[in-house]
């Protein structure tokens, strides 16, 4: 099968901060990981393209384009304790969210293939009116938008250690998107809780299934094949994926236990949710120790290639595995209530 | 009657400032304080210890150590005072510094302070900058 992968051609533009770890050897470690596959003619590197505003707009009020924008070109700066902006940002995140609909657009031309999309900076945490988290636009939720725009349903499988705030919060009451978060808790941003299950029009279309610092691939793996039935009976037509891969153990910001391995079988599961083929794409989110990036970047897009990967073992045995049951019991509660009452103010 | 009041705290000298201001709004009410502190992406992960600031304004305004709460939670600035409206904090009366660490002035974005003013639905003090005038 083909891999369909954009870096966005940033030219000698930077984004970058000194001592960040949110840093541009990132993207070129997640490429590495793609170089390893060796896939030759199987790779084709899409044409980068600028997100229009309109697309921008989508998900993102047009106020906060405005003075992210502005933000820039009067040189950037700190936009909260986590997040920086340099001269060049806007230029390089509108590039980014392009990325996302290039590879996304291509997949839908061939109907054949996986995208595979090296976003910088990342975007999940991104609200429709506010950066944080080292995101200045939500990449996956300007894709999503996008598909739903054109019909279609999507699920985005967010497998980042940190829960997907922005997105969550973008797609809160849209009925044509699922959001699907596992992620360790408690940790930044601090949102998450299964009892999150999205907004009046949209009650169980939000999943959140946090886990325990030091759950291992096992309980991760649990919790994604759990999400299976509601992902299944949303029937989407799309999966992307949010994947950060800070979940591995060798990750500075966070304590899961992964390995790459288990980021393969995670790959497998989301691609699993895809209707046919040319139907799924991975959206670069976190991954801040440079080797357990390379190896999981690697170690995702083979195995949804169908090809061997030279992977880590699969971890188990980690804390957590009354985790994922608790949390959908909590999930499948929250619903029912929340329907109930609905109905009854009707 | 002021029953809670949460002051953002991020060790800079705004906050330091907000501090007193909380602080002194909670003696002079008979209110709980709740000093809250933002755990970033970039935190330092396990429990940061109440700094020595705090401990020191308490006793010198004479407060209640017991009515004085220290408080790390995740999240940026803005969403974890927005979120303290709620359970356990409860919080009735936000207060911040009008700059955070290494923070731009006048611009809404990336000032939690005017984020704040925006977006809450309790009454926000913003203590100002000395540099303010
Ligand atoms: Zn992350």
């Amino acid at each position: 099968m083909t891999a369909l992968v954009l870096n966005a051609d940033y030219g000698a533009q930077a984004h970058e901060e000194a001592g960040h770890p949110e840093r541009p050897a990132r993207a070129t470690a997640a490429l590495q990981g793609v170089t390893d596959l060796h896939l030759g003619d199987d790779l084709v590197v899409v044409g980068p393209r600028a997100a229009q505003r309109a697309e921008l707009a989508r998900v993102h009020a047009a106020g906060y384009l405005d003075e992210l924008g502005a933000f820039c070109y009067a040189g950037g700066g700190d936009l909260d304790p986590d997040t920086y902006a340099t001269t060049d940002s806007w230029t390089i995140a509108v590039n980014a969210a392009g990325a996302g609909l290039a590879v996304v657009d291509a997949l839908a031309e061939r109907g054949d293939g996986v995208g595979f999309v090296v976003t910088r900076p990342p975007g999940h945490h991104a609200l429709a009116d506010r950066a944080m988290g080292f995101c200045l636009l939500n990449n996956v939720a300007v894709a999503a938008a996008h598909l739903v725009d054109r019909g279609e349903r999507v699920v985005i499988v967010d497998w980042d250690v940190h829960h997907g705030n922005g997105t969550q919060s973008i797609f809160w009451d849209e009925p044509r998107v699922l959001y699907v978060s596992t992620h360790q808790w408690p940790l930044y941003p601090g949102s998450g809780r299964p009892v999150e299950v999205g907004g009046p029009h949209a009650l169980g279309r939000t999943l959140n299934l946090p886990l325990p610092p030091g759950a291992t691939g096992d309980v991760v793996r649990r919790a994604l094949e759990a999400a299976a039935p509601t992902v299944e009976a949303f029937e989407p037509t799309w999966v992307l994926v949010s994947a950060g891969f800070d979940a591995h153990r060798a990750d500075p910001l966070a304590d899961l236990a992964l390995s790459s391995g288990d980021f393969a079988a995670l790959a497998s599961l989301a691609g699993g949710f895809a209707p046919g083929p040319g139907r799924i794409a991975l959206f670069l989110e976190g991954g801040y120790d440079l080797a357990a990036l390379r190896a999981s970047v690697a170690a995702s897009l083979s195995t949804l290639l169908g090809e061997a990967s030279a992977a880590e073992a699969p971890t188990s045995g980690g804390p957590g595995s009354e985790a994922v049951p608790a949390a959908l019991a909590q999930f499948h509660q929250t619903v029912e209530v929340l329907a109930t009452s609905e109905e009854e103010a009707t | 009657m002021t029953r809670s009041i949460a002051v953002g705290f991020d060790g800079s000298p705004d906050a330091t400032r907000a501090l007193r201001v909380a602080l002194a709004l909670a003696r002079d009410t008979g209110a709980t304080t709740w000093v809250l502190h933002a755990r970033g992406l970039l935190g330092e992960r396990g429990a940061p210890a109440v700094p020595p600031v705090v401990s020191e304004t308490v006793t010198e305004l004479g407060l209640d150590p017991a009515r004085v709460h220290w408080r790390v939670e995740d999240g940026d600035p803005c969403s974890v005072l927005l979120r303290c409206v709620g359970p356990p904090v409860d919080a009735e009366i936000l207060v911040v510094g009008r700059r955070g660490r290494g923070r731009h002035e006048g611009l809404l974005l990336g000032s939690t302070s005017l984020e704040l003013v925006e977006h809450a639905r309790v009454p926000v003090v913003v203590v100002p900058s000395p540099s303010n005038g």
